[in-house]
């Protein structure tokens, strides 16, 4: 026998993905059997998981092979964008340009990360081959967009319960950035939360989705872990770079230059 | 001879227009200006304007003979300072909190504990209530300790909103005298926002009626507020 490890991944045939959808039946089955009420919900669902992943593998294999920076570039621009969104949607509260302001701290983090993990650490050349920058850039919005929300949240629903404490700070002479420093730091705080809990549990409690597939596609443990850490530090540093970058921009939209706070202009989100 | 405040031709409001048009004021120190008019139509949006909390609609502000946009905001709002009349304590001890002014980058002294324990038994505060947490103050205490967080950054000039809403009797007395000993003696500058008429006679050297300065949106919002019963603070 030859290095277990050394076996490459064995390709899935159309009829090893029906058998999996059998999975699906067994909890369409207990739904149904429990009057859960879930069995259109399930279907939709499974239908979209198939539909959604079978089209991006398409796209990405066009764009994998075509090799060109537009193309790499419109596929990030679209994917900041629903990230930006997705990420504005969730808090309570929100103000007018927060769509924005939250696709501004999602292209910024993501390209800085991206480049320094595919050009600087990984050494891929060029630094925006789509096979690496795009699966990391999913990753890195995937989980800012998370920190962005939290951050979002807990920053205007501080300044909106508690508007009246940072007034009382200005008014007896704290500057803005005084006045604002309490809900900021609680908001970047809230935001990094689940990113260090993760890496605190992480290959105990969870496997990581990421290190789970390589070492599905027959990659050695050791190598997986490898690149795990490296998505770990990653996520990690692109969550506190957009939870603060959120958070500035937040304040330098709600504090002005005359060291006012217009909590005015936070509105809730209609649900 | 340059004022120690000059306010010409002021219009306050807010988004929706202004609230109050052509307001006048010459402070000098010791002087306590009382400010009466019917409670929510525009008394605290004045206050703030004259705080730098909220932009004015119109007119000139100047202190001692600079306008006062063109001095750094947090040194301007530390010699002309505004104290809401909810009483806004922060999460923590009254000291702490009565310490909070001084750890600002504006701040020209330090905290003076001594100064802090005067003023405590002149407003019939216990000196045990430093170390007490300021949530748990009654609602008479929380005003009196907000009264005293600002008397103690020394202020050229004070702006109260409704100062004693919260008090009793007797405290109410200590506030004022405090108020009228800070103007007196420490030659500071008072304006007093109050809809308490005896109040104002009592201890205020000049007093201003706004009701002729209310604009008609003003007026109608009053209107409608006092009809609802709520207390109608313009926010």
């Amino acid at each position: 026998m030859s290095d277990p490890l050394s076996n490459h991944a064995i390709n899935l045939g159309f009829f090893d993905l029906c058998i999996a959808s059998g999975l699906v039946l067994v909890a369409a089955l207990i739904s149904y059997k429990m009057r859960l009420g879930l069995e259109r919900q399930l279907r939709i669902a499974a239908l979209r998981t198939v539909v959604q992943l079978l089209l991006i593998g398409f796209v990405l294999k066009k764009i994998f092979m075509m090799e060109n920076i537009w193309a790499i570039l419109v596929l990030s621009v679209i994917m900041v964008v629903m990230a930006g969104r997705a990420a504005v949607a969730r808090p309570k509260r929100t103000v007018a340009g927060m769509n924005w302001l939250a696709m501004g701290a999602l292209s910024l983090v993501g390209f800085v990360t991206t480049f320094s993990v595919t050009a600087i650490i990984i050494g891929v050349d060029p630094w925006y081959k789509a096979q690496y920058a795009i699966p990391l850039l999913g990753m890195i919005l995937g989980n800012s967009l998370n920190g962005l929300s939290l951050c979002i949240d807990s920053m205007l629903e501080s300044l909106s319960a508690g508007w009246r404490e940072v007034e009382m700070e200005l008014s007896l002479g704290a500057s803005r950035w005084e006045a604002a420093q309490r809900p900021f730091a609680e908001a970047v705080r809230r935001g990094m939360m689940p990113t260090i809990n993760s890496m605190m549990v992480v290959g105990i409690v969870s496997l990581p989705g990421m290190m789970t597939g390589q070492i599905l596609e027959g990659a050695n443990p050791v190598s997986a872990v490898k690149y795990q850490i490296v998505v770990m530090f990653m996520i990690a540093a692109s969550t506190a770079m957009g939870s603060l970058l959120i958070a500035f921009l937040m304040y330098k939209r709600l504090f002005n230059a005359r060291h006012q706070l217009n909590h005015q202009l936070i509105q809730s989100t209609k649900r | 001879m340059t004022h120690l405040l000059d306010v010409n031709a002021l219009s306050v409001g807010n988004a929706d227009g202004p609230l109050i048009s052509g307001f006048e004021l010459t402070l000098n120190p010791g002087d306590i200006v009382g400010v009466l008019g019917p409670s929510g139509c525009g008394k605290t949006t004045l206050l703030k304007t004259l705080a730098g909390l909220i932009d004015a609609v119109a007119g000139r502000i100047t202190f001692l003979g600079r306008a006062f946009h063109r001095i750094p905001m947090p040194t301007y709002r530390r010699l002309v300072t505004y104290v809401d009349q909810t009483p806004i304590m922060l999460n923590m001890s009254v000291r702490e909190n009565l310490e909070r002014p001084f750890t600002y980058a504006s701040a020209d002294a330090a905290y003076d504990p001594e100064a802090a324990l005067k003023s405590m038994d002149a407003l019939n505060l216990d000196h045990g209530l430093l170390d007490q947490h300021a949530g748990k103050l009654s609602g008479g205490q929380m005003q009196r300790i907000s009264l005293l967080r600002a008397l103690l950054i020394k202020p050229a000039i004070m702006l109260l909103d409704e100062p004693t809403s919260n008090l009793d009797a007797d405290t109410v007395q200590a506030a004022e005298t405090m108020i009228k000993q800070y103007a007196r003696q420490d030659k500071g500058a008072c304006m007093l926002a109050t809809h308490n008429v005896a109040q104002a006679r009592r201890i205020c050297s000049s007093i201003i009626d706004i009701k002729p300065l209310l604009t008609e949106k003003a007026r109608l919002t009053c209107k409608l507020n006092n009809f609802n019963g709520n207390g109608c603070e313009n926010e």
